[in-house]
């Protein structure tokens, strides 16, 4: 009896994407924001530049979303490609901004954001006032 | 305009610490300050003059007529006769000032001390009272000076007894020069200078300059693996807010170089920006660690 196909891989395929690689990069980007991660993802594909991409939901955005790439660990990227992939599939022209997702050798994914412009850095957290006697929870 | 002066090997610097002031606080150019300060025991944590401006300083310079880069080829010969007797009239004025100094001071605690233990003698009375007078009459005029006193003591006790006090040549304090005193403007000519000339450069140097443009304080990076370290103001003041990578359009960008980027920046407290160059106009990409890998 022919195995059934992972429904999340099946769906996957639907979007278009022919390559077997990306597909299985895509299907482990997937699994771990949603079961792992525990985020709402929405799956898109974009034919020009033969990529699949998440849209995943959360409160730990500042946005509410944010926009995920599969990547494996053994791929190359460039500036002018990022720049393309982000005028392609950002909405938000001011500051377009995704998240690379690499997938590791040992099924571990690693997330780093790239966003257009100079951004400065987050402020310094404030201290935290203890108690007389409180330890420290942090 | 401010002179830099270019170095045989091409260094750029500047001497002078009125010019170093204006290129920090107006310029917002940092450079490096590479000397010693002589009343300072730690040389190797706090430097003094001359600063040497990294390369693209100094074009940056040239290219908004701030500054001009020249250099001396009449500082590399021998000193000529005239500079050489300037120098000696120099030293003699020096030496003077010195000798008249000490011996206005031994002298006036030579009086001091007898007018203390003085026993009625003929001439300590006839010293007294002069000096007295003396006094006085300074006193009326308004000029209460000690060069009369001084005058006096010599006239009474000779002029053999000045050469008691004239000191060795090597116990004379010797002003040492940050800058040649006795350059002329004639002896500056430009130099050829040919930085940028490689696509490299360009791209390093344009980044530079895009960050100089929108107000930034820039220092090199290199000690962070980076080609920039930018300051929001002065260093003194401010800490860096980003580390700055100049980047070739198409060059291959590694996922572990990403990885290793990102964390340096969450480390360090600063954002992590990619430069390139597209169509002319410099583009960034600030590098950070998502909420999802902290």
């Amino acid at each position: 009896m022919p195995k059934e196909k992972d429904p999340i891989l099946k769906k996957l395929q639907e979007l278009g994407c022919n390559s077997q690689f990306k597909l299985a990069i895509a299907y482990q980007v997937y699994l771990d924001l949603s079961e792992v991660r525990k985020l709402q993802v929405e799956s898109r594909y974009n034919k020009e530049l033969d990529i699949i991409y998440f849209v995943g939901k959360g409160d730990e955005f500042p946005n509410g979303s944010e926009i995920f790439i599969p990547l494996s660990s053994a791929s190359f990227l460039s500036m002018s490609w990022i720049e393309t992939l982000q005028q392609a599939i950002c909405q938000d022209r001011e500051g377009p901004r995704i998240t690379m997702a690499f997938k590791e050798q040992d099924s571990s994914v690693m997330y780093y954001c790239m966003t257009t412009g100079i951004i400065p850095p987050d402020p310094p957290s404030p201290p935290i006032l203890k108690k007389p006697g409180q330890l420290s929870t942090e | 305009m401010i002179k830099v002066t270019v170095t045989d090997e091409g260094i750029p610097m500047v001497w002078n610490s009125e010019d170093w002031i204006k290129l920090r606080n107006e310029y917002r150019i940092l450079g490096n300050l590479c000397g010693s300060l002589p009343d300072v025991s730690s040389q190797e944590q706090f430097h003094g003059l001359p600063l040497v401006l990294l390369p693209y300083e100094a074009t940056l310079l040239r290219e908004k007529k701030i500054a001009r880069l020249v250099r001396y080829p009449s500082l590399a010969r021998a000193p000529g006769k005239g500079v050489r007797e300037e120098y000696e009239k120099y030293c003699q004025r020096i030496c003077d000032g010195q000798l008249t100094t000490l011996v206005k001071k031994q002298r006036q605690s030579d009086i001091n001390e007898r007018s203390k233990d003085v026993e009625e003698t003929e001439d300590n009375s006839e010293l007294l009272k002069v000096t007295k007078r003396t006094r006085k009459r300074r006193k009326d005029s308004g000029d209460c000076s000690h060069s009369s006193l001084l005058n006096l003591a010599i006239e009474k006790f000779g002029e053999e007894e000045l050469k008691e006090f004239m000191p060795l040549a090597s116990s004379l304090c010797v002003q040492t020069f940050t800058t040649y005193p006795w350059l002329r403007k004639e002896d500056a000519c430009s130099v050829k200078w040919r930085y940028p000339s490689t696509s490299a450069e360009n791209l390093t140097f344009n980044v530079f300059k895009d960050f100089w443009e929108k107000g930034y304080y820039i220092s090199s990076g290199h000690k962070f693996g980076a080609h920039f370290i930018v300051y929001p103001g002065d260093p003194f003041v401010y800490s860096a807010h980003f580390l700055v990578i100049c980047i070739e359009r198409n060059a291959a960008i590694r996922p572990s170089d990403v990885a290793v980027l990102c964390r340096l920046g969450d480390t360090m407290n600063k954002s992590v920006v990619l430069a390139c160059e597209t169509n002319d106009k410099i583009t960034y990409q600030t590098l950070k660690c998502s909420v999802l890998s902290k």
